[in-house]
């Protein structure tokens, strides 16, 4: 059962509702914590009548006045839903004027197809108008809107058909397409597990090369200029302009790459050990807890009692292209990377263990094995620096994530099978230099943002303009009484972003007070610029 | 004046169109409303007289409002949101911190309400667990069960959508699970063995 049914079958059986077979524990848990709220919280307090009937003839009394004045929706920082309505023409001028006054223009929002949850971090969605959100919790998605998952974050989307795709952090994603039975995912970077549960016709693409399923669990990967697609359970099509479908089984890793112009692909087993253990567990964990069949994740060692976390990244801006794969980081140890295990080079009658370096990371992987270590009560994993990282009981793990690394530090792991305290067998280590980050991009030039504004007795026109730094994608009208208004305490009103300047005319003035304005130009949820100030009146 | 029966979905949207030219029909909607917002404010604020200034505030807003609001919005779920933007704006101006529901839930510890003391600790525990989950998190909890307010009214009040709403609470109630429980509160006998 997706996230999303659970969520309407457990509000419907707490409002009495019955739930649906197969609830289970949880739905069990979550009502009786709705009956301990519900019976701790105090009764709400009743208004005296006197109160009651004196605000009653006073709002009365003055019904006519307040409903004279303009129609003024309540000026919070999150955006305001306008409803069109069909009205006669004199009354759409009319709303058009005032639109255009305010300096502001909104159109009703378009459908959810999908509602976005952040397993952990946050994310940044752009709408189809280049107008941004962080997300930190969770966000209806709309088609042509692009998700892009933070650093150390990692996001699931739900489709509204309850089809399901799981962004890693650093993954840049774009809903290209939806209706009924057909789902498209444009893959700027990063990956996506996908989770196909119903019959419908689910495409991940990049750059040309779309990966097509029916009732799967597989995961895109961008790498360089070309894609991992690797298929846990049931099968999807590779393909792109000029070639036949490629079926790719359970099982089965498809390696998609780009050389003179063509585009190539091939076709093997997938090494679980050679994958990212973090990645592949968090989804193996929500897999299983939703009762969806694991196909060969059912293989993959169990998660560690700390559990897996995102990697921490760099994440390139938009317009660059995705990181390539790090390049000229060799282990000092000369243990082959493709063999999990190798034979230990002492008689085989005595214990011994050896590790190996599955991925030189971030996050490293290390993988490793033992003979003779049957006493073993359990396997030890340590790292230089940093100590013991893990400990296991023998056979309950073969391989370690390790995704608390550096770019550009060096580390040393090994492995040590223990019996009564003491060490059976110790393993060799291997040496790895994690490759250093990309350097972040030059910071822009600061923006230089000029406000004036003009006072009546009835209102405060306010003007802006700016110059010398990148276009904000929201500007954020200030005001205060008394000390100057800063971000975010003294928001009054949002106006949309995508151009250097603005306006807004403020009619919620009092004549006898004095209020200081300001604008605040924000791109991507951070101020970036501040406007003078000016003052009313 | 009361206002413990709920009004008709269609009954709300009849009135609320007619009061936008009808102060009869603001009186209706206020004489059933008054009461819920001012509880929610109350459990808020903690304080009568602030309670009853915002509660002013929150009406006086709808009526100067009330002609701008889309036909189909939800009454209830748009008062909750001016109030729960008021109280938020009372905040600012007066630079104070919220109160918490362990206040009044304090006085009960207190021996003032004459409750058990076992009966009192536990709910005290409770009401102080819920006051240090994050806000999202709390809204969430108080307007859907304990405001009543339907997940439709939600989407109105948070300026969000039916969808995410459905999520915030199955989240919240999820988090306030783990959290009485990391605290050995738990009450799930009487559930289990009904399930």
């Amino acid at each position: 059962m997706s996230d999303r049914r659970k969520a309407q079958n457990f509000i419907e059986a707490a409002r009495g509702g019955a739930p649906v077979e197969g609830s289970g524990a949880e739905l069990a848990v979550l009502l009786g914590t709705v009956q301990l709220l519900r019976e701790s919280a105090p009764a709400p307090a009743k208004p005296t009548e006197a109160f009651s009937s004196r605000l009653r003839a006073d709002l009365l009394s003055r019904y006519g006045e307040l409903t004279a004045g303009k129609p003024v929706a309540p000026a919070r920082k999150r955006a305001v839903r306008w409803a069109w309505v069909a009205a006669p023409a004199l009354a759409a001028a009319a709303a058009l004027v005032l639109i255009l006054v305010l300096g502001v223009f909104r159109t009703p929002p378009p459908p959810a197809v999908a509602v976005l949850e952040m397993s952990q971090g946050k994310a940044t969605v752009v709408d189809a108008d280049g107008k941004s959100r962080v997300v930190e919790d969770t966000s209806d998605i709309a088609l042509d809107e692009t998700i892009d998952v933070d650093s150390k974050s990692r996001a699931v989307l739900t489709f509204t058909d309850d089809n399901i795709a799981r962004m890693e952090a650093g993954t840049s994603a774009r809903v290209d397409g939806y209706e009924e039975g057909s789902i498209t995912l444009e893959l700027d970077r990063g990956k996506v597990y996908n989770r196909v549960i119903k019959n419908t016709r689910y495409r991940v693409i990049h750059s040309g090369v779309t990966t097509s399923a029916r009732g799967t669990a597989f995961d895109v990967e961008v790498q360089g200029s070309g894609e991992t697609i690797n298929v846990f359970e049931g099968a999807v099509h590779v393909s792109w302009t000029g070639a036949r479908p490629l079926e790719v089984g359970q099982g089965s890793q498809a390696v998609v790459t780009r050389a003179g112009g063509g585009v190539e692909a091939q076709v093997k087993p997938i090494d679980l050990a050679t994958l990212d253990f973090s990645w592949l567990a968090y989804n193996r964990d929500l897999d299983r807890k939703a009762g969806f069949p694991l196909g060969i994740l059912e293989n993959l060692a169990p998660t560690p009692p700390q559990g897996v976390q995102p990697p921490a990244l760099v994440i390139p801006p938009p317009e660059q292209t995705a990181p390539t794969t790090p390049q000229g980081t060799t282990p000092v140890d000369t243990q082959p990377t493709t063999t999990p295990t190798t034979q230990p080079t002492t008689p085989v009658s005595r214990p011994s263990a050896s590790v190996s370096l599955a991925s030189s990371g971030p996050p490293v992987v290390i993988s490793w094995g033992g003979a003779n270590v049957e006493s073993a009560d359990s396997v030890v994993v340590f790292r230089s620096p940093g100590g013991q990282l893990a400990v296991y009981k023998p056979g309950q793990a073969d391989s370690f994530s390790d995704g608390n690394v550096e770019g550009g530090a060096t580390y040393s792991y090994w492995v040590e099978y223990i019996a009564g305290g003491q060490t059976l067998a110790k393993s060799n280590a291997v040496t790895v230099t994690v490759p250093a980050p990309e350097p972040p991009p030059p910071p822009p030039p600061d923006l230089s943002v000029s406000l004036d504004g003009s006072a009546s007795a009835s209102s405060m026109s306010l003007k802006w303009g700016s110059s010398g730094g990148p276009l904000p994608d929201t500007w954020m009208v200030l005001r205060s009484e008394g000390a100057p208004p800063s971000y975010p305490g003294s928001v009054y009103a949002e106006v949309g972003g995508g151009s250097a300047g603005g306006s807004f005319t403020d009619y919620k003035v009092d004549g006898s007070r004095k209020y200081i304005y300001k604008v605040a130009a924000l791109v991507r949820g951070e101020v970036i610029a501040y406007s003078n100030a000016v003052y009313y009146p | 004046m009361t206002a413990s029966v709920s009004m008709e979905p269609e009954e709300e949207a009849r009135l609320t169109e007619q009061a936008k030219t009808d102060p009869e029909a603001f009186a209706e909607l206020y004489d059933h409303f008054m009461p819920v917002v001012y509880g929610y404010v109350m459990r808020r604020v903690m304080n009568k007289e602030i309670a009853e200034d915002i509660t002013s505030q929150v009406f006086e807003k709808a009526l100067k409002s009330i002609r701008g609001l889309r036909a189909g919005a939800s009454f209830k779920g748009w008062l909750f949101k001016i109030a729960g933007n008021t109280i938020i704006d009372h905040y600012r101006s007066k630079g104070r911190q919220q109160t918490s529901s362990l206040d009044e839930a304090g006085d009960m510890a207190n021996g003032k309400s004459g409750k058990a003391v076992e009966q009192v600790d536990n709910r005290v525990a409770v009401m102080s667990l819920l006051d240090k989950l994050p806000e999202g998190h709390r809204t969430a909890l108080v307007l859907h069960f304990l405001e009543g307010l339907t997940i439709d009214e939600m989407a109105e009040a948070l300026d969000s959508t039916p969808n995410a709403c459905y999520m915030k609470v199955y989240r919240a109630t999820k988090a306030f699970a783990e959290v009485l429980e990391q605290n050995g509160i738990t009450r799930i006998d009487d559930y289990v063995r009904q399930a």
